[in-house]
């Protein structure tokens, strides 16, 4: 069997910008429409220093791609200098749209990558 | 069921029993990160101290028995449950907490809840009784739930389940869903305050850390019974929805391949994960899939490049190992399971096969028959319609073929075998009727053919209306008869010998025929039997259906001879009137004792 996926990246590298609050920053919106669900890999990645308050993110999906909801808790990074906090995150068939927020994090910026893969046929 | 820890974002299902008073959950599938979700839907979010990160084996994310596990170093890490005002349990509550030991000889809590002081706390403890685990409470009210609560930590190296469950009357405790001790107690446990703490590996108040990997945790806040702890031991995700995994995750693991996002760090798929997903384990480096493994789940088990799974095992579990391509199952295996392998198209039965199972093969469209296989007696072939049988071959098997629309058996092919094609495509003939020798057996859907016709040999009935009988058909010994659909045969009929009944209106048989038989037909009920029919020693029968052949029509020779002597020698006398008339009176009676002997008197 052999499956073909098609990677998107949500958030390309993107800084999180410190003490801007909680879920700041959203990435891009992930339409799975055309596949069987995918897998969500997100990477947080802290400066030299740290932040005092780890960068916080949440999942969401949604149905409309207007409207949307939590998918699971939030997911927190980790605080040390130069920490890379990973996920790999399976997201189900039936799930249409996907986005993530990032934020929370103080006193330091940190860099927030966000990337899919959809599972798009099966052979 | 799954007993794989579900996918991180899956939601309770509320209508679940065992989501019923369930108020804190945390699975740790984060695998990554400092937060722990709760997944009761309180969100009463953990928050993991000093992660390390990346994880080590004393420390950090690692992999569990059923996904996931958290390791706390026993001197800094820790999940802050925070307040939890949900947890604040009292006289009715369960605790569940699945975790590995790893020293279990000091002081340490496992779970701490207080009121914002230690002074009024209850927890799960380790290490005040070595290699024990215990609840213990301050500012309680009655009975001390303490005492008699230790459970045994059997061992440092695998995971167990410890429970404890209060439902006001009763004190239970239970390793592994097994009850371990269950006390008469009354007491309540101190209330503590929203504004508690409440925290995983060490009390609430920060101290007492725990060496221990925690898989997951849960609070009700009612006693589960010894039942519920059971089956929650044996099923502890079961109140959460189905594991949704994407179709194309499923076909993958099925096939061995790797599952994205569920590996471990080393990319193997734990057996946990494998057990939750009711799929055949593969087996991972180190691990071989135990026979008592295999019948408690009852599955079988799919062996990877390098393993076997012996008879002993299959036959034991009464299953039939799905060989993967490159595997064969041999014909002795088959046969010592009683089971006969489904075959892919490129297989062939061979004969030998066939002899030993005595089945027969049915054959697809694009499978010819072998001479060899034909000449296996006793076996009926079905034929589709592309294939043909040769006569030869319906000669030599005693064989009727069934014709399709097109195809047509020479009467030379009917008369050998002394049989009659059946034309319709729906009709069949039945073995049994195959065996009867010398009748050939019309199915036309109205007539059906009584036993003591049947027993009529030499008689070849002709169901099609369209077909002529040839007068060299009509020279066989015996009798034609030429139906319609409405027409039965009756017994009286079928006891007539040497008889040719004539029922479609339209037909005439030649009297050179009809004397060869020694019969003479009417050939409707209107005609009137005519003097020069009567030949000497020549009988009359009228067979038309309600007609029977009476006495006063069956008339011997002799009748027939004294009538014609009276008629001449009334004309002789010249004594006939202008309009001479036949009274009744004047009509000869003629007894049957006058009858000659070759009348034949029909039977009634």
């Amino acid at each position: 069997m052999a499956t073909t996926k098609v990677v998107t990246v949500l958030s390309n590298d993107v800084t999180i910008t410190k003490d801007q609050g909680a879920e700041a920053v959203a990435s891009a919106d992930w339409d799975l429409d055309n596949g069987f669900g995918g897998q969500l890999y997100i990477e947080v990645t802290n400066g030299a220093t740290g932040p005092t308050v780890a960068a916080i993110l949440q999942i969401y999906a949604s149905p409309d791609d207007t409207t949307y909801y939590k998918f699971g808790g939030a997911l927190g990074s980790t605080l040390g200098n130069n920490a890379v906090t990973t996920w790999s995150i399976p997201i189900p068939i039936g799930v249409e749209f996907i986005r993530v927020m990032s934020g929370s994090n103080t006193d330091q910026d940190v860099v927030v990558r966000v990337e899919g893969s959809e599972v798009t046929a099966i052979a | 069921m799954s007993n794989f820890k579900p996918l991180f974002g899956t939601q309770l299902n509320r209508s679940h029993p065992l989501a019923r008073g369930l108020v804190g959950a945390w699975l740790f599938n984060e695998n990554s990160g400092i937060y722990l979700a709760d997944y009761s839907g309180n969100e009463n979010r953990g928050t993991i101290a000093y992660l390390a990160e990346p994880a080590t084996t004393s420390s950090g994310w690692n992999p569990g028995p059923l996904g996931n596990c958290l390791i706390f170093n026993g001197s800094s890490n820790r999940v802050n449950l925070g307040a939890s005002p949900e947890l604040a349990v009292t006289n009715n509550f369960t605790f569940v907490i699945t975790l590995k030991s790893n020293d279990a000889t000091g002081n340490a809590y496992i779970y701490g809840r207080d009121g914002g002081a230690s002074a009024t706390q209850h927890a799960i403890i380790t290490g005040y009784v070595d290699n024990n685990i215990e609840v213990y409470a301050s500012n309680y009210s009655g009975d001390d739930p303490r005492t008699g609560s230790q459970l045994a930590i059997p061992d440092t190296t695998t995971f167990h389940t410890y429970a404890y469950s209060y439902n006001g009357e009763t004190w239970a405790g239970y390793r592994d869903g097994v009850p371990i001790f269950s006390l008469s107690k009354s007491f309540s446990l101190a209330a503590t305050a929203s504004s508690g703490r409440c925290a995983l590996g060490s009390s609430a108040a920060s101290s007492d850390f725990s060496n221990i990997a925690l898989s997951n945790f849960y609070v009700f806040d009612r006693g589960l019974s010894a039942e519920e702890i059971a089956y929650l031991y044996a099923f502890p995700f079961t109140m959460f929805e189905s594991v949704d995994y994407p179709a194309w995750m499923r076909e993958a693991a099925a096939y061995g391949e790797s599952l994205l996002g569920v590996k471990n760090e080393t990319g193997q798929i734990s057996e946990g994960f494998l057990r939750s997903l009711g799929l055949v384990r593969l087996t991972d480096e180190t691990g071989n899939t135990s026979e008592s493994f295999l019948r408690n789940l009852g599955f079988l088990r799919i062996t990877d490049e390098s393993g076997n799974i012996s008879e002993t095992i299959i036959r034991n579990l009464n299953f039939l190992r799905i060989s993967n391509e490159s595997q064969q199952i041999s014909e002795s295996f088959l046969r010592n399971l009683g089971l006969i392998r489904n075959y892919d198209e490129s297989i062939q039965i061979s004969e030998s096969k066939l002899r030993t199972l005595n089945l027969i093969r049915i054959f697809s469209e694009l499978v010819s028959t072998s001479e060899t296989f034909n000449q296996l007696r006793n076996l009926v072939r079905i034929k589709n319609e592309v294939q043909q049988l040769e006569e030869l071959l319906l000669r030599i098997h005693s064989m009727v073929r069934i014709t399709d629309e097109t195809e047509t058996i020479g009467d030379q092919l009917v008369r050998v075998l002394g049989m009659v094609r059946t034309r319709a495509e729906v009709q069949q003939i039945s073995e049994s009727s195959l065996r009867l020798i010398g009748l050939t057996r019309i199915f036309t859907e109205n007539v059906s053919i009584i036993e003591s016709f049947k027993s009529l040999n030499y008689l070849i009935r002709i169901a099609s209306e369209s077909m002529s009988i040839s007068e060299t058909f009509k020279t066989l010994k015996g009798f034609v008869r030429i139906y319609n659909e409405t027409v039965t045969i009756s017994e009286f009929l079928s006891r007539l010998m040497s008889l040719v009944k004539i029922c479609n209106e339209s037909e005439s048989i030649p009297e050179s025929f009809i004397r060869q038989l020694n019969l003479i037909r009417t050939k409707n009920e209107s005609e009137t039997i005519t003097e020069t029919f009567f030949g000497p020693r020549i009988l009359l029968a009228i067979f038309n259906e309600g007609v029977r052949i009476s006495e006063s029509i069956i008339v011997s020779f002799s009748m027939i001879v004294l009538c014609a002597v009276v008629k001449i020698a009334l004309a002789l006398q010249g004594t006939f009137s202008s309009s001479p008339t036949i009274t009744d009176s004047t009509q000869p009676t003629i007894s049957p004792a006058i009858l000659g002997d070759t009348i034949i008197k029909p039977e009634d």
